[in-house]
């Protein structure tokens, strides 16, 4: 398995002789499978399937899910604690339904929950409800599972991840920089890499350039534009994936989205440039010198 | 006002720079999101597709609550319901609490794009290129355009749009051809919405009158002052309002109005009426509440900018003794000639 150089920090130094040396035991015996998926259809997720203005429904997959948890951007900001976190029954046939709480739009952190013995596994997805709402800068600093891959920042409420574009992340553990430590990027359409987090735990992912039309990929149905989103762009999903091992136990942690095309696909810019060329030379005859009148004899 | 250095014009073009930065950049340093910005319903062309903005424009939330709140919610319930304008209502009322102090200055002081046309126009004036005024009957035929732009394109196709009676494409389409949405966004070196769609239709036809309206607005704005003003909804919209708020343009006419009409030559929007005798129609639906009318005035308090019972700034002949020794009237830079330097003026 991908041991991090900061877990083996964790137990060169802070554990007992006797609990570092099981431990040790435990790790090699899970060091002979990979624990992180090595394909899209074994991530464990959470994923939208479309929704309105008013509710979102979500799957997930590769979970038997414990917990659902909703985060609202009043999570950290208001003091009713209930005000900005909830929970949703996770064992509904046809979807998870989340639902803002009172008009309360924004963006919503979404994630479903597994625990079996000493693994530990979160999935997590945004949604953006389209009503007024405080900016979620909060929210998202605020911890809401022991491992976290953080989008630094989301991308705007009428923005996008794109193709071909640079986004960066925080992972973190128990709220502190996850360093040097491994994130796996895959795509629904099998488009993977490996990336590591820096000094101050930042994770920089460049989204594939290569966009081919997304179908549905073995059952797991591509993304559909959501509220707010009527540009009807086709969409395809990625989760960036992290692994980590502490105090005997492995934690994992997916992080879910969509991402649209390049913003030139199916557009032309020469196209756009000729005809702001021609706009131009409409105007150019206003740039003539009227011709003077001539003097009456 | 009257200092060797400033005066209201340069005051005005310092304003007009600084906020041209904030508007195009100023996400730079208020944040990305919704919740971050200034305003969401700002009354000047502070466009939501650039995506450093501090401020996000009224027309665009204008149109999409007329779109997918009002229009879908009527055709979902069959009846129209107070529900579907809660929205709109929030919208007007984010808008009024900044309109009701700046009033149209948001034209003439802060938009991004009433400034880069300034700026173009004074490029003209440098390189000495020929100023085109705008008089009537033209002047009042192109008056109708913003009008029409208004209630067309903002009001009336993005409600048929929610309605399901035009296509959805069609629920945005004042901000499918607004030339502010290319000039912002080129601001940042972003070409994306100079691209046109390949897939022909609408999108096409959009995106084709937008680069037009650009091209043509650049050139134009060489050698005609403020030329998409002229049919600029944003204008409109602010001339329904514009009795309601503590800035005002004040007139009292004086025995040469109606002869001399060296303020309608220094506007930048040509209105004839600020230098009728008729003081009610001194504040046009066009005016901008630049204040070059009452820097270019040679009669004292004839114009006044006021902010309530305050006075801002009047018409007075020294101030216009000063001014019109460094500008015409029409903006050309005037250059000192050696008969013009201190000490060499005849006796
Ligand atoms: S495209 Fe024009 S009208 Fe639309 S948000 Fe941008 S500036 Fe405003
Ligand atoms: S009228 Fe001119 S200055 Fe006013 S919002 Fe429109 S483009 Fe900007
Ligand atoms: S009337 Fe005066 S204040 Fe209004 S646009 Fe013309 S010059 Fe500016």
């Amino acid at each position: 398995m991908p041991l991090s150089y900061s877990s083996t920090v964790v137990l060169q130094t802070r554990l007992p002789a006797m609990r570092r040396l099981l431990l040790w035991m435990v790790l090699l015996l899970t060091c002979s499978r990979p624990l992180h998926a090595s394909s899209w259809n074994e991530l464990p997720l959470l994923f939208g399937q479309g929704g309105n203005r008013q509710q979102i429904t979500l799957q997930t997959r590769q979970l038997d899910v414990e917990r659902v948890e909703i985060f609202s951007p009043l999570y950290g900001v208001d003091q009713n604690p209930t005000a900005g976190h909830w929970q949703v029954n996770p064992t509904v046939p046809s979807g998870i339904t989340v639902q803002p709480k009172a008009k309360q739009g924004g963006f919503h952190w979404i994630q479903a929950r597994q625990e079996r013995g000493s693994s530990v596994i979160v999935a997590s997805t945004v949604h953006y409800f389209s009503e007024p709402a405080p900016s979620p800068r909060t929210m998202l600093q605020q911890p809401k599972a022991e491992l976290e891959i953080i989008p630094m920042p989301l991308p705007r409420e009428f923005a996008r991840y794109r193709a071909g574009e640079e986004w960066s992340f925080l992972l973190r553990f128990r709220q502190q920089p996850l360093t040097n430590a491994i994130v796996h990027f895959h795509s629904e359409q099998e488009i993977q890499k490996r990336l590591s987090s820096d000094g101050n735990g930042m994770v920089r992912i460049r989204f594939p350039e290569k966009f081919s039309l997304p179908e549905s990929h073995n059952g797991a149905p591509s993304a559909k534009p959501t509220s707010g989103r009527h540009d009807r762009l086709p969409l395809i999903r990625f989760a960036l994936l992290a692994e980590h091992v502490a105090d005997g136990r492995e934690y994992q942690t997916t992080f879910s989205q969509s991402y649209a095309p390049d913003p030139y696909f199916d557009k032309s810019l020469a196209s756009g440039a000729g005809f702001a060329l021609l706009g131009m030379l409409c105007a150019t005859p206003l740039l003539r010198r009227p011709k003077p009148v001539p003097a009456r004899p | 006002m009257n200092s060797p250095f400033w005066n209201l014009g340069r005051l005005r073009r310092t304003v007009q720079i600084l906020l041209l930065l904030l508007t195009v950049y100023g996400g730079l340093l208020v944040g990305p999101y919704l919740a971050d910005k200034l305003s969401t319903a700002f009354p000047s062309l502070s466009c939501i597709y650039d995506q450093q903005n501090s401020a996000y424009c009224v027309l665009r939330p204008l149109q999409h609550q007329l779109n997918h709140r009002v229009g879908e919610s009527i055709a979902r319930l069959g009846e129209v319901t107070l529900e579907a304008f809660r929205p709109l209502l929030f919208t007007f009322l984010s808008f009024f609490a900044f309109f009701i102090v700046l009033n149209k200055a948001f034209c003439g002081w802060v938009c991004p794009l009433g400034t880069v046309q300034e700026m173009l126009y004074r490029l003209g004036r440098r390189l000495g290129l020929v100023a085109h005024a705008l008089v009537p009957p033209r002047l009042y035929q192109l008056r109708a355009g913003k009008w029409l732009l208004l209630f067309l394109l903002v009001f009336l196709l993005p409600l048929l749009a929610g309605l399901g009676m035009i296509p959805g494409i069609a629920g945005d389409p004042y901000c499918q051809i607004c030339p502010a949405r290319l000039i912002t966004t080129l601001l940042t070196a972003s070409t994306e919405e100079m691209a046109v769609s390949t897939q022909g239709g609408l999108a096409f036809a959009f995106a084709a009158i937008r680069n037009l309206l650009f091209g043509f607005t650049l050139v134009a704005a060489l050698t005609v002052r403020q030329p998409f003003c002229r049919i600029c909804p944003m204008l409109a919209l602010h001339a329904i309002f514009r009795r309601f708020s503590l800035l005002q343009l004040v007139k009292t006419p004086h025995d040469n109005c109606g002869h001399c009409s060296l303020c309608t030559r220094a506007c930048p929007m040509d209105i004839p009426e600020i230098s009728g005798k008729d003081p009610q129609r001194a504040f046009s639906e066009d005016c901008t509440l630049c204040g070059r009318c009452a820097e270019f005035c040679p009669n004292d308090q004839v114009i006044s900018l006021r902010f309530g019972p305050m006075t801002l700034f009047a018409s007075s002949k020294h101030y216009f003794s000063h001014r019109s020794r460094t500008e015409k009237p029409d903006g050309t830079p005037r250059l000192c000639t050696e008969r013009e330097k201190p000490g060499n003026q005849p006796p």
